[in-house]
C-alpha cells in the first residue's frame, strides 16, 4: 500500500543497519556451553573428613555419570551398567565449596551442577549442622528445590557406589527410590526445598529422609529429624508412616500388626494396607497451655491374615479393627511422647497450626519451650473396608 | 469498516501528533503492561519484611491507592481530552484563556516546566532501575557469564529502537505483548497452587501495627509504578466515562495477579524463607512441578517471556519521557531526545554497586513515583477544579458520543 511513501529513505536504512547489527550481534549465546564441555554432576555426598588428613572439615564426593557409557541403549559395552557407567570422585575441604574447588582441580571440565539430584549427608555431619553445607545450594541459581536431601546412618559415600541393574547412575536409583515412594504414599514428600522453607522458620523443625546403606543396596530407612540445623534423631518407617497419618500427609506403606492367637496364646501377624487417611486436628490455646487432639480416620484393606480372626464374621471383623486403633493409637501415642520428650522436635508441625489458627496466643509462647508439655491425645478409628478375595479365615 | 472514523489515526505527519487515536482497549492495555514489570520480582518479600503475612492485603490496597490515582489521571483527562500533561500543566497553572484572546501563556510554561522536567527525570531513573533490576536477575539467575551492561544495553536499544515509531505503534505492541506476559503469570500462579499451604499463609492479620500496615500500603504502591504513563498516553486515546470502565479492568488485572503470586508466594514459602529469597517470584516458580520431566527448568522460560513485561515497562517509560521533552521543545522527534537519554539511564543503570543498594534505590523511586503519579495529578486536579480550567462536568459527557466510534 502507502508503506513505501510512509517510511522515508534514510529510516529504511537505518532499519536495514539495526537488521545488520542484530544479526552480528545475536548469532549465539554469550553462555553457550557444550554437553560435553562441562561435567554434570548428579549425586553430591557429605562425609567428615578423616582427622588425620590435614585440617579439611568435610569429604566431598561427586558422582559424574559418563555420557558414552550410558547413552546407546546399553546393549553393548555399556550394558552391564553398575561402576562403569558413572565416575565418584572425593575430595576434601574446609566447607562444601571449598572442597568441589579443590576436587576442580583434578577436573579438565567445569563442574556444572544444574543436573544434581540428591545431596546425601551422614548422620554424623549432620548432628553437627548442615546450616554450612545447605548454603551453597540455595545461593546457587542453577541447583533445583526439588532436590532430594537424605540422611545416611553410614558413610554418605557409599551410597554413592549403590550399583544396582535396575538403573545405570546411581543417584537415579536413589532419586526413584524417594520420588516413587513418594508419589505411592510411601513415605512423605520432602524436598531440599521443604527443608529450607523449615529451616528459615524459626517455629518449625527440619525433616528429611534417613536410610542406610547395605553391601550392595540402599534403603529407606524413616526420617531424621532436626532441630534448627542439626539432628536430634530419627524415627523408623513405621513411625514414620503413623507420623503421616497425623499429619494429614498421606497413608503411608503396609503396617504389620500382631494379634494374639485365641487358642495358642502367641502373636500371629494380620498385615494392614492403609487406603485414605482423614485426620482431623483441634486445637485448644489457653493461658499458654496447648492442647491438641488429633481423629485420625483410617480405611484399610487387610493384606495377609495368620491369624485365626474370621474376618467374614462382622463381630470378628470389629474386633480386629478395633484392635488395629488400639495399636496404631498406642504407638502413635509413643511416637509423640517420644518426639516431645526425648527429641523437642516438633514434628507434627502443631506450631505452625498454632500460628496460623491461634496467632494471638502463639505469639505470647516460646513454642520451642511449650511443645513438650503440650497435651496431646491421639484417637484412631479403624475401618476394614476389604479383606481380598478369600473369605475363609 | 468501511468508513475510516474521523477521529482513526492518519498517516499525515502535518497534522498536530495529539488528534491521533489509540483505541481504549489499546490504551489499557497501556497501562497494564507498563506497570506489570521487575517490581512482581520482589514485591512478595519486601512487603511480608513489613506486614508478614498480611502481604497479600497490602497488595491489594496498595492497587486501590493507586486506582485512585489512576482515576485522578484520568479525570484530568476528561478536563483536557487529547492532550497530554504537558498541556494541560501549562493551562492549569498559567493564565486562563480568554475567549478569542491569544495571550501567550508564559506564567504557565514557568511554572509547568519544573513539574515535566520531573516528569521525565522520574521516568529516566525508572527506566534506569528497571533495566539493572532486569539485568541483575537474568545474570544472576539466567547467563552468569554473560556482562550486565550487555544485557542493560540490549533492553535499552530495543527500548530506543520503539521510540523510532509513532504512538499508535507503541499502543499496538504493548496491545500485542501483554497477552504473553499476563497469561504465563496466570499459569504459574495457577500451578504454584499445588504446592500452596494455608497454614503458611494464615492469619489473615498478624499481629502488626496500625503504623506498619500503613507503610505497607505505601509499599504495596510502589509496585504498581508505571500508570502514570497515562498522563501521556491519555493524550491520545478519548478517557472518558464510557471508557473508564476499561481502564479500570486493565488497571486491576494486574493487580490481582500481584495479589494472587503474593498470596502464593507465602503460602508455599511462609514469611520466613521469603523473606531469605533474593527474587522470591523466581523461586515460586523453582517451586513448581510441572508434571513430566519436559519442562524442568521453567524458570528460564519464564524469564524469558518476563523479558517482554521488563520491555514494555522501560520502553513504555522511555516512550513517555522522550515525549515529555518533544513537547516542551515543540520540535524534534522522539528517537532523538531518547537518544541522548540512552547514555544517561545506562550510566545511572550501573552506579548501584550491587543488587542491595539497588533495592534500597528502588524504594526511593517507589517514593518518587508517590509524587509524580500520586501528589502531582492530585493538586494539578484539585487547582484545575477550583479556577474552573478545562471542560466542565456537563461538557464532558458529550465526548462520551464522540469517543462511540473510537
Amino acid at each position: 500500500m502507502e508503506k513505501g511513501e510512509s517510511m522515508l529513505n534514510w529510516q529504511r536504512v537505518l532499519a536495514l543497519l539495526f537488521v545488520a547489527f542484530t544479526l552480528c550481534s545475536l548469532t549465539g549465546c554469550w553462555d553457550r556451553r557444550e554437553l560435553e564441555e562441562r561435567i554434570s554432576v548428579v549425586a553430591i555426598a557429605v562425609d567428615n573428613a578423616e582427622q588425620t588428613t590435614s585440617k579439611a572439615k568435610y569429604a566431598i564426593s561427586i558422582q559424574i555419570p559418563i555420557p558414552t557409557r550410558i547413552a546407546g541403549g546399553g546393549e553393548g559395552g555399556g550394558g552391564e551398567g553398575g561402576a562403569s557407567s558413572v565416575q565418584v570422585m572425593t575430595s576434601t575441604g574446609l566447607s562444601l565449596h571449598h572442597a568441589l574447588d579443590n576436587l576442580q582441580k583434578r577436573l579438565n571440565q567445569e563442574l556444572f551442577f544444574g543436573h544434581v539430584r540428591i545431596l546425601v549427608v551422614s548422620e554424623e555431619v549432620a548432628r553437627e549442622g548442615v546450616r554450612e553445607i545447605i548454603d551453597f545450594f540455595r545461593r546457587d541459581p542453577q541447583v533445583r528445590r526439588q532436590m532430594g536431601f537424605v540422611i545416611t546412618h553410614d558413610h554418605a559415600k557409599d551410597a554413592l557406589k549403590v550399583f544396582t541393574n535396575l538403573e545405570q547412575v546411581p543417584a537415579v536409583y536413589l532419586m526413584s527410590i524417594i520420588e516413587s515412594g513418594g508419589r505411592r504414599d510411601f513415605l512423605p514428600e520432602i524436598s531440599l526445598g521443604d527443608f529450607t522453607v523449615c529451616l528459615s522458620t524459626p517455629f518449625l523443625d527440619p525433616m528429611t529422609y534417613y536410610s542406610k546403606i547395605g553391601d550392595s543396596d540402599f534403603s529407606w530407612n524413616g526420617l531424621a529429624l532436626f532441630h534448627k540445623d542439626k539432628l536430634v534423631g530419627t524415627i523408623t518407617e513405621r513411625e514414620t508412616w503413623l507420623l503421616m497419618h497425623l499429619t494429614n500427609q498421606g497413608s503411608g506403606g503396609n503396617i504389620l500388626i500382631q494379634l494374639k492367637d485365641h487358642e495358642k496364646n502367641k502373636n500371629n501377624t494380620l498385615i494392614i494396607n492403609p487406603g485414605t487417611v482423614k485426620t482431623k486436628t483441634k486445637l485448644n490455646v489457653s493461658d499458654g497451655h496447648v492442647k491438641a487432639r488429633y481423629d485420625v480416620a483410617l480405611e484399610v484393606d487387610i493384606r495377609e491374615n495368620n491369624t485365626t480372626y474370621q474376618l467374614s464374621n462382622l463381630k470378628q471383623l470389629q474386633e480386629v479393627s478395633d484392635l488395629i486403633a488400639e495399636q496404631l493409637e498406642r504407638e502413635a501415642k509413643q511416637l509423640v511422647h517420644k518426639l516431645q520428650k526425648e527429641y523437642g522436635v516438633d514434628a507434627l508441625q502443631l506450631g505452625l497450626k498454632l500460628k496460623a489458627y491461634h496467632h494471638k496466643e502463639w505469639k505470647k509462647m516460646v513454642w520451642e519451650e511449650i511443645f513438650p508439655n503440650a497435651h496431646i491425645d491421639i484417637h484412631y478409628d479403624v475401618k476394614i473396608r476389604r479383606t481380598g478375595l478369600q473369605t475363609v479365615n | 469498516m468501511l468508513t475510516k472514523p474521523k477521529t482513526r489515526p492518519n498517516h499525515n505527519k502535518k497534522q498536530a501528533p495529539e488528534s491521533k487515536v489509540i483505541t481504549p482497549r489499546q490504551s489499557g492495555s497501556l497501562v497494564a503492561s507498563t506497570l506489570l514489570g521487575v517490581g512482581v520480582l520482589t514485591m512478595s518479600r519486601t512487603l511480608a519484611e513489613t506486614v508478614k503475612e498480611a502481604a497479600w492485603l497490602v497488595t491489594l490496597l496498595g492497587g486501590l491507592v493507586s486506582l485512585f490515582f489512576l482515576l485522578i489521571i484520568a479525570r484530568l483527562s476528561f478536563r483536557f481530552p487529547l492532550k497530554s500533561i504537558a498541556s494541560y500543566s501549562e493551562e492549569i497553572l498559567g493564565f486562563k484563556q480568554g475567549k478569542n484572546k491569544q495571550r501567550r501563556n508564559w506564567l504557565g510554561k514557568i511554572l509547568s516546566f519544573p513539574i515535566v522536567l520531573g516528569f521525565i527525570m522520574y521516568w529516566v531513573l525508572t527506566v534506569a532501575i528497571t533495566v539493572r533490576s532486569f539485568g541483575e536477575v537474568v545474570v544472576s539467575a539466567l547467563l552468569p557469564t554473560t556482562p550486565l551492561e550487555i544485557i542493560i544495553l540490549t533492553m535499552l536499544i530495543l527500548g530506543f529502537i520503539l521510540t523510532c515509531f509513532e504512538i499508535e505503534v507503541v499502543a499496538r505492541v504493548n496491545e500485542l505483548i501483554l497477552p504473553f506476559i499476563a497469561v504465563p503469570l496466570i499459569i504459574i500462579t495457577l500451578l504454584a497452587l499445588q504446592e500452596f499451604k494455608l497454614e503458611f499463609f494464615l492469619p489473615l492479620w498478624p499481629d502488626i501495627s496500625l503504623k506498619d500496615f500503613c507503610s505497607g500500603i505505601l509499599l504495596g504502591t510502589f509496585s504498581y509504578i508505571g500508570y502514570e504513563v497515562m498522563t501521556v498516553f491519555g493524550g491520545y486515546t478519548f478517557v472518558t466515562k464510557a471508557t473508564l470502565p476499561i481502564t479500570v479492568i486493565a488497571f486491576m488485572a494486574p493487580v490481582l495477579i500481584y495479589t494472587a503470586v503474593v498470596i502464593l508466594s507465602i503460602g508455599v514459602f511462609g514469611i520466613y524463607e521469603l523473606n531469605q529469597l533474593l527474587w522470591p517470584t523466581l523461586e515460586l516458580i523453582k517451586a513448581i512441578e510441572v508434571p513430566g520431566i519436559i519442562l524442568q527448568r521453567v524458570e528460564s522460560a519464564f524469564l524469558a517471556v518476563w523479558m517482554a513485561a521488563v520491555f514494555t515497562t522501560s520502553a513504555n517509560l522511555l516512550y513517555a519521557a522522550s515525549f515529555l521533552v518533544k513537547k516542551v521543545m515543540a520540535r524534534g522527534s522522539t528517537f532523538v531526545y531518547s537518544l541522548l537519554f540512552l547514555p544517561f539511564i545506562y550510566w545511572v543503570s550501573l552506579i548501584p554497586q550491587n543488587v542491595f543498594t539497588l533495592f534500597i534505590w528502588t524504594e526511593k523511586v517507589g517514593y518518587l513515583a508517590l509524587i509524580f503519579s500520586g501528589a502531582l495529578p492530585l493538586f494539578l486536579y484539585i487547582v484545575a477544579c477550583v479556577r474552573k480550567i478545562g471542560l466542565s462536568p456537563a461538557k464532558q459527557l458529550d465526548n462520551t458520543e464522540a469517543n462511540g466510534e473510537g
